[in-house]
């Protein structure tokens, strides 16, 4: 599996909810640690077998993609499939998740860091077997990406937002792009932009095929899923064979792909990758235990189900440490008003609470964080405490403020207040006597989010506030989220990855998914002005370690705000039959498909 | 009751009934006679006191259940059923039946065990303090008819505190026998209630399309099939989606049961209107017409009478209707919602079958609708044997 640079893309929470995922015991402590060396061990001793080609891996997928067209497409249900069509000039290692080259050979940057030049592979081909070139490139960024009229995916992430040193204004840039031969292209930065290698890593698209569509404007509706799939052209190791909706996906080798391993001998050795499209997760296990499917995405409850039957079904669980996607609480500070019927986002007075940092703290100290991992997830979980996981390795900060579970604490601060019960039905009452009551949301179908919402009401009744659950559709609280703002508080998830500036989508308060008070025009507090500029700061910055320090006083201001409360992280579990060869667990993945093959 | 039996004689369905060996006196009212089968009915009457008996431990359930349905022990996460757990002696010999506190640990497997904490016994005591409540609604008490004794020393918001799970614990470490008895409050009313209310309209509804015929007849039962057309299920999804989120639970609980019983009347209006259509062609209706009796009181008093049997069965037979109504909804996190129980909110959690295999207690919420809908199929079967004697009225 290649790990793309995934930004955070909304579908992709759904994805989460829809796709295994477990962790590793919290309660074991120190084991954690141990994990984690492991799984960088792993990482530095592995070295690539030289495989025999043949044989097939076969998932399984809750729904099958909703569209080809990758440039448009954002439900992880299409990407995943099409990630292996296409490929960027760059890729993420799965072992050491450092960008390495892929359509581009080599690269060298100027001494400023703003003019990069990257060397295209020579003899790569189209899987229709047309040559590939630097014009695909220029197509690519120009025609696609940099166009208004297409809604391209990756357009967000290769948008550079940078301050106008002599206007003091915030400017959004693009990436110039040139041509210098068939097989160079150069790149200028209008500052410099330190996540700029990972989003090298975007697709690169068939001119010769796509730029017809792009001209007569028919391009959001090219490749959408009733094309034949033999005309999906990509310079991935795989092709679409053949997708039967709501049954199954067959993905070919691509017999022009260029790589070869160590002997000589073409890659990929896998003559197949399948996807069956199941009901749910429940017919994914199942399928996993008849020997259906080859892999599978595995959750902490699933775990002691499986486990025993590893010698006998020929399979390993793989602990992969703590996931990317967080699961969080929030709640609505958007202080604006629906200009159509003039009325306030959100109620005065439980806007009020909302922006009270005290409250939040109150309802911080509430989060049991202990039960939601032994009891949501198995034990298999950690707490989560700082907005950049574990998994970030170097940029998660372990010293952030931690609020632990302390109900009387929680009741001390509301107390401190001066909100009190003074009617005597159970619930507090604020200065102009309203209860301290309010919805709290997510979607339905995701019982670790239906969960930590039952277990925060309870707590949360424990210290006077009333929180009423509500269990949504994931579409309309999305469109909840980001249309109608009318909303009070939610239990939510975001995916996330190894480089922090994917979170600017979050945390920079003119986002539409700054979720609290999305597309503020200048930020309502002191604290979101700091986030916004550490965030760009953070982005400018091209010395590691100061990177590093950069995104560790982020997520500290984040902590001590609690713009959004964290509740645990789970840990990434993939169960893989045994005979397939160029496979082990690290921090970001298990193979590379290319290399994958079938001992 | 009086008009059944002041008003049947004239019925064909009511003519000479059977007399066979050992059958009812002639002498005895319809009425009497009916009861008489029905208490002869084995099957029925079993499904009688097991109703008795479900019903009787609902309207009870805050005495009878240890536990308050939200009280919770969280580390004790599906605590297996401590039945087996109970032991009555110890090195000094016997003693009053105790249990243990236990803690949990992962075994190597990542499953929850449970170990009893060695040197801690708990007796367990009847009539014992625990979780107030309001008995029968009318006064206030802490006694319940069984708990743990010995609990001075515990914090009661101690998430590992010793807890009495004769059935096991749920997922939040909550006493399943106890959320069984509350949950049975809501699984079980709903029906009586739900079926109440159909009934009063399906009744009138299909007494007065019946009776009166023509365009009201013909605006009656169009309306009766549009509602029928529409698949049940999905009715009840679409109404149940307009229920605004911040309703108390108890609000909740009255909007299912209006959507219950308005998903309910349309077919049984229906049938009524067959059956007053024959009865309003009687000699007895006719002459009470032509006495100038109002149509209301011909209607209530001399045509809905005659349907009452068929009602009555037909109530009985449609009430697991309504629970299962209910218990689906629940299942789907549509209706009850935690932490109030509901047998259909209870079974939502062995909706995963690796919870099943490990915990296998979370089905007895299942296996209670289960009884539940075989009594009152046993009761209605009975019923309509013992108000039918013939087999031709009502069917």
């Amino acid at each position: 599996m290649k790990i793309t640079p995934r930004l955070f893309i909304w579908a992709c929470a759904v994805a989460l909810s829809a796709l295994g995922w477990g962790g590793m015991a919290f309660s074991q402590g120190n084991s954690g640690d141990a994990l984690l060396e492991r799984l960088k061990q792993n990482a530095t001793e592995f070295r690539y077998e030289v495989g025999k080609p043949g044989g097939s891996l076969t998932h399984s997928t809750i729904s099958g993609p909703k569209t080809f067209n990758l440039a448009i497409a954002t439900e992880t249900s299409s990407t995943e499939i099409l990630g292996y069509l296409f490929e960027g000039l760059t890729e993420s290692s799965w072992l050491t998740s450092r960008m390495e080259g892929n359509l581009a050979e080599r690269w060298e940057a100027s001494e400023d860091g703003l003019v990069w030049t990257f060397h295209l592979r020579r003899g790569v081909k189209w899987s229709d077997g047309a040559p590939f070139t630097a014009d695909d490139v220029l197509f690519t960024f120009q025609r696609i990406i940099y166009n208004d009229d297409i809604p391209a995916s990756a357009r967000p992430g290769l948008t550079i937002r940078y301050l106008d040193e002599s206007t003091q204004e915030w400017q959004r840039g693009q990436i110039a792009i040139a041509k210098i031969d068939d097989h160079a292209v150069r790149f200028t930065l209008p500052v410099p932009f330190a996540p700029f290698l990972r989003t090298m890593g975007t697709p690169i698209y068939p001119r010769h095929i796509l730029e017809k569509h792009v001209d007569d404007g028919s391009f959001t509706s090219t490749w959408d899923v009733g094309t034949d799939p033999g005309e999906i052209i990509g310079t991935g190791p795989f092709t679409i064979a053949r997708y039967d909706v709501g049954e199954r996906i067959v993905l070919r080798k691509n017999p022009h792909y260029w790589k070869k391993d160590d002997a000589g001998n073409a890659l990929p050795y896998l003559d197949q990758v399948v996807y069956l499209v199941v009901q749910d997760i429940a017919a994914a296990v199942l399928k996993f235990q008849a020997g259906e499917t080859d892999i599978l995405g595995v959750t902490g409850d699933q775990y002691p189900v499986l486990k025993p039957e590893e010698a006998a079904k020929n399979f390993t669980l793989h602990r992969q440490g703590p996931n990317f996607g967080t699961t969080f609480l929030a709640f609505n500070q958007n202080r604006g008003k629906n200009s159509d019927n003039d009325r306030a986002f959100v109620e005065p007075a439980k806007l009020k609470w909302f922006t009270n940092r005290d409250f939040r703290r109150a309802v911080a100290h509430s989060v049991d964080k202990d039960s939601i991992i032994d009891n949501v997830m198995n034990g298999l979980g950690y707490p989560q405490w700082a907005a950049i996981s574990p998994a970030a390795g170097p940029f998660h900060n372990p010293d952030v403020t931690q609020y632990a579970y302390d109900l009387k604490h929680a009741n001390d601060l509301l107390d401190g207040l001066g909100w009190f019960d003074l009617d005597g039905d159970g619930f507090r009452e604020d200065d102009e006597g309203n209860t301290l009551s309010f919805t709290l949301a997510t979607n339905s179908g995701n019982d670790v989010r239906e969960k930590v919402c039952t277990l925060l009401k309870q707590d949360l009744a424990k210290v006077g506030i009333q929180a009423n659950t509500r269990f949504m559709e994931f579409n309309s609280l999305v469109s909840q989220l980001v249309s109608t703002y009318d909303w009070e508080a939610i239990v939510i998830g975001f995916t996330g990855g190894v480089e922090p500036h994917g979170g600017i989508n979050l945390w920079h308060s003119s986002e539409r998914l700054h979720l609290w008070y999305p597309l503020q025009e200048t930020p309502a507090t002191p604290w979101e002005a700091a986030i916004n500029e550490l965030f760009v700061r953070g982005s400018r910055e091209m010395d590691e370690a100061k990177r590093y320090a950069i995104y560790h006083e982020f997520q500290q201001v984040a902590s001590d705000n609690l713009p959004v409360i964290y509740t645990a992280l789970a840990e990434r579990i993939t169960a893989v039959r045994n005979h397939y060869g160029n496979m082990t667990p690290t921090l970001y993945g298990l193979y590379d498909v290319r290399y994958l093959y079938v001992r | 009751m009086q008009q059944v039996e002041s008003h049947s004689q004239p019925h064909p369905a009511e003519a000479p009934p059977r007399t066979a060996s050992g059958g009812p006196p002639l002498s005895r009212s319809p009425l009497r006679r009916a009861l008489f089968r029905l208490r002869r009915n084995r099957l029925a009457m079993l499904g009688f006191w097991a109703l008795v008996l479900l019903y009787g431990s609902a309207l009870f359930a805050d005495f009878l259940a240890p536990y308050h349905y939200a009280s919770s022990a969280r580390k004790k996460a599906y605590h297996p059923p401590m039945i087996t757990w109970v032991r009555i002696s110890d090195a000094d010999g016997l003693r009053w039946p105790y249990v243990t506190n236990s803690v949990y640990e992962f075994d190597v497997n990542q499953r929850k065990v449970y170990r009893p904490t060695p040197g801690t016994a708990y007796p367990i005591g009847f009539f014992v303090k625990g979780d107030s409540y309001r008995l029968l609604g009318l006064f206030e008490t802490r006694v319940h008819l069984f708990g743990l004794r010995g609990l001075e020393n515990v914090a009661p918001d101690d998430p590992n505190r010793p807890m009495l799970f004769l059935l096991g614990a749920d997922n939040f470490g909550r006493d399943v026998l106890s959320r069984l008895l509350y949950g049975g409050r809501i699984s079980l009313s709903v029906g009586l209630i739900g079926v109440a209310i159909t009934f009063v309209l399906g009744m009138l509804v299909g007494g007065a399309s019946g009776y009166f015929g023509g365009r009201t007849d013909i605006a009656i039962q169009r309306l009766c099939e549009m509602l029928m057309l529409i698949p049940g299920f999905y009715l009840l999804l679409s109404l149940r989606a307009a229920i605004p989120a911040n309703w108390s639970s108890f609000q909740t609980y009255v909007a299912i049961i209006a959507i219950l019983s308005f998903i309910g009347w349309a077919g049984l209006a229906r049938t009524i209107r067959g059956l007053v259509l024959s009865i309003a062609s009687m000699d007895y209706v006719t002459s009470a017409r032509a006495m100038g009796v109002p149509d209301r009181l011909v209607i209530v008093r001399h045509v809905l009478p005659n349907t009452l049997s068929y009602a009555i069965v037909s109530a009985t037979m449609s009430i697991p209707g309504y629970i299962l109504g209910e218990s689906g909804l629940s299942l789907l996190g549509l209706g009850i919602q935690d932490p109030e129980a509901s047998w259909g909110n209870m079974l939502a959690l062995s909706m995963d079958i690796a919870q099943i295999k490990f915990h296998p207690w979370i089905l007895i919420p299942g296996a209670l609708i289960f009884v539940t809908v075989m009594a009152f199929n046993y009761l209605g079967d009975g019923l309509r044997d013992a108000f039918d004697p013939r087999g031709v009225q009502g069917k």
